[in-house]
């Protein structure tokens, strides 16, 4: 059990409790766009987590950065879907007055 | 023992997943599980060491599938009354009780049966494995998954490419529609998507070419690079980029049919030379294996990015 | 042993997930809900196929099952647009989102975009 896997250990498990706070927040915050914003933070920073406790487990500098650009991918790729679905929240609630 | 627990886990939330896919009241609530199921079967895939099919599930069934349900979803509902309606009418319990019953009747008895059938697979048998690498070196590629694929089975994979070019003639004969500049050019949306997609999109193609180079040593292959690439097109279009328009009609059907004509015409040359339909060459099977990957993989992203397009509104059918 | 359990596991997750899919195939109307339930029970074929194929290979799963999953997921795939576009053209043609008689035809959504 060498340090390296340790501290991997530790990260993934930050990740993973990063996760199921998100989870939590979606299922308990009162309306649609503070469950967004609970999701969107804690994912992204959770996938952060584990990408760093796989970084240390495998020292290799190739994979390093691969892992590196698959969580940038992954956040940009999120946080567009978090704009979409808010506008289309504001979008909603700006028609639904207009209904009534 | 913690690699059962996690089997355990996995096949329970895949059994949670698929039981609230079915049985849920809500039809977008059904269409986000399903996504989410075939995120669970991906991780499956890889607990049972096929990481090809995990790649391949990944993106189909939480990519592709997801987005042809959803788009669906957004012509099926109803709005307002009907809504209440819909939602008593498919519930399970209004069905008259005759049909009911003999539907459950038929999955219970075929649960018996198939049970009893797979406790019996329980003695471990040869399988293939040891065939396969022994004709491995011969076969043109390192990956044992590629060569069973490309080389050995190559006939099915032939046959298959026939498949998706009829799954889209299909779908363009009910559209009533036969090229690309029948469809509606694509909206524009935000800015913040247009921009994603002006960034991502090469590094879509790039993702889709690595797969595909990849699969000649390692898991990858054509089928997951066409899949990554169709998904790309459809991003493209979806987000409002005017790219796709811009392409002569005679492209997108050249790409489609590629695929299933690389096959034909490599059978057809070595029927008319070594009288064996689609026969390798040992020399050059593994030049044959990269011109009917590269194929398959333009022809699978166009098929499946034509499943989907020719779904969307047509020039004739938007309002004056 | 353990491998003996892990194939008896999924296979039997693959049984009820077939069963699942086609009870939802059979009782349930909704033309979007058949489609799903056809998935999962190809899904349920899949797993089985590569539960036997995990089982065979001692160094190596085996390769045969493999492609020829690959195969089916991309057919079903492509079977899935084919049904979606059916399903579709129903809806446009007759308002209907189901293939049973008693069913009220109702108005397409035009708010939503």
């Amino acid at each position: 059990m060498t340090i390296w896997n340790i501290f991997s250990i530790l990260f993934c498990l930050a990740g993973g409790a990063f996760f199921l706070a998100g989870v939590v927040g979606m299922l308990r915050f009162p309306d649609a766009m503070s469950r967004l914003h609970a999701l969107t933070k804690a994912d992204n920073l959770g996938l952060g987590f584990i990408v760093v406790g796989l970084c240390l487990r495998s020292l290799v500098v190739p994979v390093i950065i691969k892992l590196l650009l698959i969580w940038l991918t992954v956040l940009l790729a999120s946080s567009t879907a978090c704009f979409l679905v808010g506008n289309y929240i504001l979008q909603e609630a700006e028609e639904k007055p207009q209904e009534n | 023992m913690t690699d059962t627990l996690f089997d355990m886990t996995l096949c329970a939330a895949l059994i949670l997943a698929a039981w609230r896919v079915l049985h849920s009241s809500d039809h977008f609530q059904a269409v986000v599980l399903f996504i989410t199921f075939g995120l669970i079967l991906a991780l499956a895939w890889v607990r049972l060491e096929a990481p090809d099919i995990a790649i391949a599930e990944a993106a189909v069934g939480a990519s592709l599938a997801g987005v042809m349900l959803l788009d669906a979803l957004r012509v099926m509902r109803s709005v307002g009354k009907e809504h209440e309606q819909e939602k008593r009418w498919t519930s399970v319990a209004k069905l008259p009780s005759f049909h009911l019953f003999f539907s459950f009747a038929t999955v219970l008895i075929l649960s018996v049966v198939l049970i009893s059938a797979v406790t019996e697979l329980s003695d471990a048998q040869g399988g293939l494995t040891d065939l396969v690498h022994a004709e491995l070196e011969g076969s043109g590629t390192k990956h044992p998954v590629t060569a069973v694929l490309l080389n050995f089975r190559g006939y099915d994979t032939w046959i298959e490419l026939g498949v998706l070019l009829l799954a889209v003639l299909g779908v363009l004969s009910i559209r009533e529609c036969s090229n690309l500049h029948s469809l509606a050019p694509p909206v524009a949306t935000t800015i913040v998507l247009e921009n994603l997609v002006r960034g991502i999109m090469p590094l879509v193609l790039l993702v889709s070419g690595y797969l595909l180079w990849r699969g000649g040593f390692a898991p990858g292959g054509a089928f997951q690079a066409g899949v990554v690439l169709g998904a790309g097109c459809i991003l493209l279009w979806m987000a409002g980029h005017r790219s796709l328009t811009m392409l002569h009609d005679a492209t997108w059907r050249i790409l489609l049919i590629l695929g299933f004509l690389a096959f034909l015409a490599l059978g057809s040359y070595s029927l008319l030379s070594t009288g064996v339909f689609l026969a390798y060459d040992r020399q050059y099977a593994s030049i044959q294996i990269f011109l009917l990957e590269s194929a398959a993989t333009l022809s699978i992203g166009t098929t499946l990015a034509g499943l989907m397009l020719a779904l969307q509104p047509l020039k004739k059918d938007l309002p004056r | 042993m353990t491998e003996l359990d892990s194939f008896l596991l999924y296979a039997l997750t693959a049984v009820i997930l077939f069963a699942l899919g086609l009870s939802s195939l059979l009782s349930r109307r909704h033309l979007l809900r058949k489609i799903m339930g056809l998935n999962i029970m190809s899904a349920g074929a899949f797993l089985l196929f590569i539960s036997v194929a995990h089982r065979n290979g001692k160094v190596f799963a085996d390769p045969v099952p493999q492609a020829m999953v690959i195969t089916g997921i991309v057919v079903s795939i492509s079977a899935t647009g084919f049904a979606l576009a059916l399903a579709r053209r129903i809806r446009k043609k007759t308002g209907l989102t189901s293939l049973d008689y008693r069913e009220e035809p109702s108005p397409e959504n035009h708010n939503r975009p």
